[in-house]
């Protein structure tokens, strides 16, 4: 268990490495002259030097590779040359706005999404079934900021946020104030989870230990939430932690419509004003939080279901090499259903 | 010949085993079921494809032409969607943008299916290191949400069409690669895949030739669903107003300069919405269909 642990911390890490990596590129592959497109037109020549030097732009790529890992590793993403404040700051300020609003949306997901699929699954291919499923592929279709859009229409309640921000955003009363961004995200992510979560149901209503449920006399009820419902849990928490990434893509639009100050509207200023710095550090962080609850999922997993333990315990025996292992890791996929 | 022998040992089955009957009968409803869908996306395709056509050639007005006495109109004879804050006619509008958004998914598509359909093919043709190597860098792409790439692309490389189709392009491949990796798998370890390796092929033409058409249903609809993603993602781009340079009209840009008087004039902020709608929907139809003739004919 505990190897397997550690052999997913080394993943990660790995992961978080090639993701810095990308991130570092795009700063390299920047045409032409990065400090003069930050300084703008106007600064002289003398002034671009300076920067250059600050940055680091003058020296070998392996100098400022190295230099970049190790400002990361000691918490400094560097500086914002439109808000003229270090970027640290500046995220740590917007932050709690944005993750409030993914927790709002995946609360929204997990309660609507929960039910419905339990209501879909008791009889595939019913009507009821076809209606959930289309009505959620249709939310599925429409993007989150059109959504937001049809919300306000339907509720008529948010004219004044539209008007700058008169609407209060701040975190007192942030349920609230936070119900209709938080929504708008979470019905047009919907169906993914809901999905998930009713073909496990069904899949797993066809097993042995179901019947034998049944045949012994439980209530469908009792077979329904402490057999059924938890092993589909799995594939669930699996589709929430790929969820996560679309969501967060999601609430950095949203926040555009409503005027929230969280990080999306940062990024989107910092996009516009061309400051570098701060768009990759908003970047690494939301995908630092992507990588790291997506390494919890694996771990929650293992803790719901004991096969996927006893599967990983095998997998990686201290006897196995890394070779051996990749080997029967693809066994095993193949195995798997789609 | 395989896939039909292949099917009549199976039919045989299930006529011997009287348990598996229900599936014969459940095969012909999930081809006809694959059928409809394929017509309902087709459809839903085809509404905005006919509009474009006719605005081609009936074009009452310009599409920058402004009319301040008719603004925040709704739909009519006149104004078929409506017209804006100017006064400018939304059909217009939406229809010049046509082209544009269909050319953008297309690209960003190419660039996903090509170079993840390469990644996938390697990685679950060969397994092993390369699987892991491929497998971290797909990992690291697909936790970067797809957005931000987007918005990290255009603050490196200023606004643009090219630029748009390169950042999503990157980022549709680890999920091309995934599907194609996962066919691959499944493939690898079967009776045909190895006596074709003891009787000497090399491994382009088994992937090229024998394991790729098994999965060609399956990546047709990763195309169609891709094709739809490129478009939300496309627009919310253009929504933040960073995507295509700015004199370009788009399904996003139109919905984010309606966004400030959606109580006014309701039809410029709903109908470019619709059609984002229209032809994402139609082509998760088609994408559906795909699959569960995929389903159907697996070998």
């Amino acid at each position: 268990m505990t190897r397997y642990i550690v052999k997913k911390i080394i993943d990660m890490i790995i992961t978080i490495f090639i993701i810095v990596l990308i991130v570092f590129a795009m700063f390299e592959l920047i045409p032409g002259n990065p400090a003069r497109i930050m300084l703008g037109m106007n600064a002289s020549n003398a002034q671009v030097a300076a920067l250059e030097a600050e940055l680091g732009l003058d020296k070998s790529i392996f100098v400022k590779i190295y230099t970049y890992f190790s400002d990361l590793f000691n918490g400094d993403l560097g500086f914002s040359f439109r808000f003229q404040r270090p970027v640290i700051e500046l995220i740590t300020e917007a932050l709690p706005y944005t993750l409030f609003l993914a927790l709002y949306a995946f609360f929204f997901i997990i309660i609507l999404a929960i039910p419905l699929a339990i209501l879909a699954a008791r009889k595939p291919n019913s009507k009821l079934d076809n209606f959930i499923r289309i009505s959620s592929e249709t939310c599925l279709a429409i993007p989150p900021f059109f959504m937001a859009i049809i919300l306000m229409l339907i509720f008529r309640t948010s004219q004044l946020a539209l008007q700058g921000g008169s609407v209060d955003f701040d975190l007192n009363n942030a349920f609230q104030s936070y119900w209709m961004p938080a929504l708008a995200i979470a019905l047009s992510r919907l169906a993914m989870a809901m999905e998930f979560l009713r073909d496990s149901i069904i899949e797993q209503r066809e097993s042995d230990y179901v019947k034998t449920a049944i045949g012994k006399g439980a209530s469908r009820s009792r077979v329904m939430f402490f057999h059924i419902f938890r092993n589909s849990l799995v594939p669930f928490i699996t589709a929430l932690g790929l969820i996560l990434a679309e969501v967060f893509s999601g609430s950095i639009i949203i926040e555009q419509v409503f005027l929230i100050p969280g990080l999306g509207r940062s990024l989107v200023t910092a996009v516009e004003a061309r400051d570098f710095q701060l768009t990759q550090g908003i970047v690494l962080l939301i995908a630092f939080i992507v990588v790291f609850v997506n390494f919890c999922v694996d771990l929650i997993n293992q803790f719901i279901d004991p096969r996927i333990r006893e599967q990983n315990k095998k997998l990686y025996k201290s006897r196995n090499t890394f070779f051996l292992r990749m080997k029967n890791q693809a066994n095993l996929d193949s195995q798997k259903k789609r | 010949m395989k896939l039909t022998t292949g099917k009549l040992n199976n039919n045989l089955d299930q006529i011997r085993n009287p348990k598996l009957k229900r599936d014969l009968y459940t095969d012909s409803s999930v081809l006809n079921s694959a059928r409809k869908q394929f017509f309902i996306g087709v459809i839903l395709l085809g509404i905005p494809l006919i509009l474009y056509l006719i605005s081609l050639i009936y074009k009452p007005y310009g599409v920058t032409e402004m009319n301040p006495l008719d603004r925040f109109q709704g739909p009519s004879v006149k104004h078929w969607f409506g017209t804006d804050n100017y006064g400018r006619d939304v059909f217009v509008r939406a229809m010049s943008a046509f082209p544009i958004t269909i050319f953008v998914s297309l690209g960003i598509n190419f660039i996903g299916c090509f170079f993840g359909s390469i990644i996938g093919a390697l990685s679950g043709y060969f397994a092993g290191v390369l699987d892991y190597i491929f497998s971290r860098l797909t990992e690291a792409l697909l936790s970067i949400p797809m957005i931000l790439m987007g918005l990290l692309f255009v603050s490196s490389f200023g606004n643009g069409v090219i630029q748009v189709i390169v950042a999503l392009g990157i980022m549709f491949i680890p999920s091309y690669a995934r599907i194609v990796r996962s066919g691959f798998l499944e493939y690898r370890q079967r009776n045909f895949v190895k006596r074709l390796q003891l009787l000497g092929s090399s491994s382009g033409r088994i992937i090229f030739k024998h394991l790729f058409p098994l999965i060609k249903s399956r990546l047709l609809s990763a195309l169609a669903l891709g094709f739809s993603n490129a478009i939300l993602a496309e627009s919310s781009l253009s929504f933040l107003g960073l995507g295509v340079p700015t004199d370009q009209i788009t399904w996003g840009r139109m919905l984010k300069d309606a966004q400030g008087f959606v109580f006014q004039g309701v039809s410029a902020a709903i109908f470019p919405g619709i059609l984002i709608v229209v032809i994402v929907l139609g082509s998760f139809f088609v994408s559906h269909s795909f699959k569960l003739r995929d389903q159907e004919n697996k070998l």
